[in-house]
């Protein structure tokens, strides 16, 4: 049971984001995405779960071809596979239970005092007791990560698919942010696909480590692999002298 | 040299593909909300609150409009009349002005800046903060949870906004008839009934569907091109007001011309 | 969505729809719970009445037009109205359609027949009538351009007529002519006088009536034109010379076999004055059976002067109802 992207190309118009870009996500591990800003991490993500669809290519999620699933089962898939977004894109107008609860309501069976109940359990895995009456807006900016993290993991999903979890937080909060995703990988048993530039969070939580360069992957293996590779690029990239980025091949 | 003739025949093309692509995007924006219909689960539950944030919110405006073009066109009336024609005209002008024309192009005039601005600001935040793609991600048709209640709404409700304006402007140029132009309340309703058909409220309320519907899927469809962040949220907004006004300015003509023969 | 919320939608939803139809029932003058009676009036054109106009007896506003059909058999317009006033109209009731105002907006009223023997009603067949329905026969008044029309069309007629009368001309005929002329010129005054009497109640009573009136003073200019050749023709005795031509040439063929006897000479000349005569009658009979000549014509079209003589009776009515109702006729284009 995996997630698999094949040889997937993506253009914005003139723009090519995506080159034949290839990845396996296998079950149970944790695998970080790591590249520049604007490289494609995001669009590479997002076509797990067809928020944008490939010009060319396959990605297929546990034996299923997410290109030619139906409306319902997309919906099906999209249950079992979380996507925390970068901003959390909680809805502004709803408390963070509604916000929380907002997935289950979609599955026929679930009742108020069910969906009650589960985005309060939802809600203490990610240390948010007592903040389910409060808006978007009354929250810190770690707290509605982690009330979009909450959202994610309504529907209980296979695979949780993280957008830059710890971009625009301060030390301390991304440190808090890093220990949840080992949380719910530890309580939850949940795959996880961090996307990251945060070097530091991708070494800590990372199983595996991908990273994307010209929309494709240029490196993929253990956190002990990226610290010994030789690659001028990727060596470039973890110790931050772009120097050799630009003498790259 | 060649780059530089062709250019002008380049921009020409670049043009023609952008609109026929914003032609295609609009229509499968229509397509996909037209689907969206049957799904009455979604949309059901925010029905009401879009016609009540869409129609009685406009309600005010909308009178305040209606009020002022009301006494104004009594008073232009009676300065326009003076001597060659009968007073009782007022009544007459001021009733199918009103009804005809004035009551629905205003107040789909001002409801495209309040209405439609404000749901190409709200869809248009929701994408750029990605909350477009996070319904999605909890299976939510955005169509259906977005587009369907505002556009139903802007139907149901642009209607009832556009006949409290009618009927108010009418007042008000009765009023100002009997108070400012001391012309008799027979006198002015005299007028008003000389020419009144039913069919004119049919028209009113026929023209502000059609603006209802404009206004508010211009709206839509601006909020969800959105891209760029609060810039482009800014861009839709502005362009969703221009291109809604012009299409309740050419509709308006096209009822003109098609239903009034 | 608080309860609250809800009720004000529902509220405004109920205000607004109440107020447009109220408006819409009120300013078209509905009544509730009337009972209403239905009329039906046969005419052969309805001129500008339109559905929502006033039915009006005895001066006062008892119902409205609901429906104007024309017959299937394309004979008639069956104008169907509501009555909201149970009234007992005539026995020999009739509808005469008329503009209500100087505006432009039109009203059928009922009439006792009796009373308009001028008027010429739709006669309405037995078959007309169906379902316990009353149908009246109507008639449609004239309008001012139709006048206009009239006067034209007699003017036109009277040239065509003097043009064609070359020889052929009665004395009847002639004071028809002069008959017509008055009445033009009587219109003529008429219509100056009421023109002068609007002006001074609107500055700008309308081009239409002067231009009314300048065709009807050039119709008035021809026709009497028209008249003085004809009279100059009467004086000049043509017409006397070609009967007696015809007189002469019919005592000259009894001649011609009264002297056949006679002398040689006699003959001869005889039969040459006969020759030129019966070749001049030749000539006027061929014409006349043929339908060519001026007076073949007169003799061969008489539609054409009975239609002279309807067009003189229409305007003879239209000049009377002008005298008695002069608003009808005057109207003033604003839209």
């Amino acid at each position: 049971m995996s997630i698999r992207l094949i040889d997937v190309h993506k253009a914005f118009g003139p723009k090519q984001v995506l080159k034949g870009f290839s990845l396996e996500i296998r079950e149970g591990q944790t695998l970080s995405i790591i590249g520049g800003s604007g490289v494609g991490k995001s669009v590479a993500l997002k076509h797990v779960i067809r928020l944008l669809e490939p010009d060319q290519g396959e990605i297929w999620v546990d034996g299923r071809n997410v290109a030619t699933l139906s409306r319902e089962e997309l919906y099906e898939l999209r249950r079992e596979v979380g996507y925390v977004f970068q901003f959390a894109a909680l809805f502004d107008s709803m408390t963070v239970h509604d916000n929380v609860g907002m997935g289950l309501k979609r599955i026929p069976g679930w009742t108020r005092g069910r969906i009650s109940e589960r985005v309060e359990e939802c809600l203490h895995l990610v240390d948010l007791d007592g903040y389910g009456e409060r808006f978007p807006a009354e929250l810190s900016g770690g707290q509605r990560k982690r009330a979009g993290l909450a959202r994610a993991i309504a529907t209980a999903p296979k695979y949780l698919l993280y957008d830059e979890p710890t971009t625009g937080l301060d030390p301390v909060t991304s440190a808090v942010i890093n220990e949840l995703i080992m949380r719910m990988r530890r309580e939850l048993e949940v795959t996880g696909v961090v996307i990251t530039h945060d070097m530091e969070s991708a070494f800590r939580i990372s199983d595996r480590i991908a990273m994307l360069h010209d929309g494709r992957i240029r490196f993929e293996g253990t956190p002990d692999q990226l610290r010994e590779t030789q690659d001028p690029v990727v060596r470039g990239f973890i110790e931050g002298r772009p120097d050799l980025l630009e003498v790259a091949p | 040299m060649r780059v530089s003739l062709l250019r002008p025949v380049e921009a020409v093309g670049g043009a023609v593909l952008s609109s026929v692509a914003t032609v295609g995007r609009a229509g499968y924006l229509a397509v996909g909300a037209v689907r969206a219909l049957r799904k009455g689960s979604i949309w059901g539950p925010h029905l009401l609150a879009q016609m009540a944030k869409i129609g009685v919110d406009s309600v005010p405006i909308a009178i305040f409009i209606a009020l002022f073009t009301g006494v104004v066109l009594a008073l232009q009336a009676s300065y326009t009349f003076t001597g060659a024609v009968p007073l009782y005209f007022v009544g007459t002008l001021v009733g199918k002005t009103m009804v005809l024309e004035l009551g629905p192009v205003l107040t789909g005039l001002a409801l495209s800046g309040r209405v439609g601005a404000n749901i190409a600001a709200e869809i248009g935040t929701m994408r750029v903060t990605e909350q477009v793609d996070a319904l999605e991600t909890l299976a939510y048709d955005p169509n259906a949870y977005l587009v369907v209640p505002r556009v139903l709404a802007g139907a149901l409700m642009f209607p009832i906004v556009v006949l409290l304006a009618d009927a108010v402007g009418v007042l008000a140029g009765w009023l100002t008839s009997m108070y400012l132009l001391d012309m008799s309340s027979q006198t002015f309703l005299k007028g008003l009934r000389l020419f009144f058909q039913p069919w004119d409220v049919w028209f009113s309320v026929i023209k502000s569907v059609s603006f209802g519907l404009t206004v508010t899927s211009v709206g839509c469809f601006f909020g969800f091109s959105t891209s760029g962040g609060a810039e482009g949220v800014g861009k839709s907004t502005t362009r969703s007001v221009v291109v809604s006004s012009m299409i309740i300015l050419v509709l308006d003509a096209f009822w003109a011309a098609t239903l009034l023969k | 969505m608080s309860k609250g919320r809800e009720l004000l939608v529902g509220f405004v939803i109920i205000i607004a729809v109440a107020v447009g139809v109220g408006g819409t029932l009120w300013l078209k003058g509905a009544h509730w719970g009337r009972a209403l009676v239905p009329l039906e009036i046969l005419v052969p054109n309805v001129a500008e009445l339109t559905p929502g106009d006033a039915v009006v007896f005895r001066g006062v506003r008892i119902g409205r037009v609901s429906s104007i059909e024309v017959e299937p058999d394309g004979q008639a317009v069956r104008v169907s109205v509501n009555l909201e006033k149970t009234v007992k109209l005539p026995e020999d009731a009739g509808a005469v359609l008329a503009p209500e105002s100087m505006f432009g907006d039109w009203q059928a009223e009922i009439v006792s027949r009796s009373h308009y023997p001028e008027y010429d009603f739709y006669a309405v067949p037995r078959s007309a009538s169906s379902g316990g329905v009353r149908v009246v026969g109507g008639y449609t008044l004239p309008e001012l351009t139709r006048l206009t029309a009239s006067a034209e069309e007699i003017s036109t007629n009277l040239e065509n007529l003097t043009n064609r009368l070359e020889m052929a001309f009665s004395q009847k005929t002639a004071q028809n002519l002069s008959q017509a002329i008055d009445n033009i010129e009587a219109i003529s005054r008429e219509i100056r006088d009421l023109v002068n009497q609007e002006s001074s109640v609107a500055r700008n009573v309308t081009a239409n009536a002067d231009t009314a009136l300048t065709q009807i003073e050039e119709a008035s200019r021809v026709a009497r034109r028209s008249f003085e050749r004809v009279d100059s023709v009467l004086r000049e005795a043509q017409l006397d010379s070609i009967v007696t031509n015809v007189r002469l040439a019919t005592g000259s063929i009894r001649q011609v076999s009264g002297v056949v006897s006679g002398s040689s000479e006699q003959i001869q000349s005889t039969l040459t004055r006969a020759d030129s005569v019966f070749a001049r009658l030749d000539r006027i009979t061929a014409q006349l059976e043929s339908g060519k000549g001026s007076l073949g014509i007169l003799l061969s079209d008489s539609t054409f002067a009975v239609r002279a003589e309807g067009v003189l009776a229409q305007l003879d009515l239209l000049l009377r109802d002008l005298r008695e109702n002069p608003r009808r006729y005057v109207r003033l284009s604003i839209f």
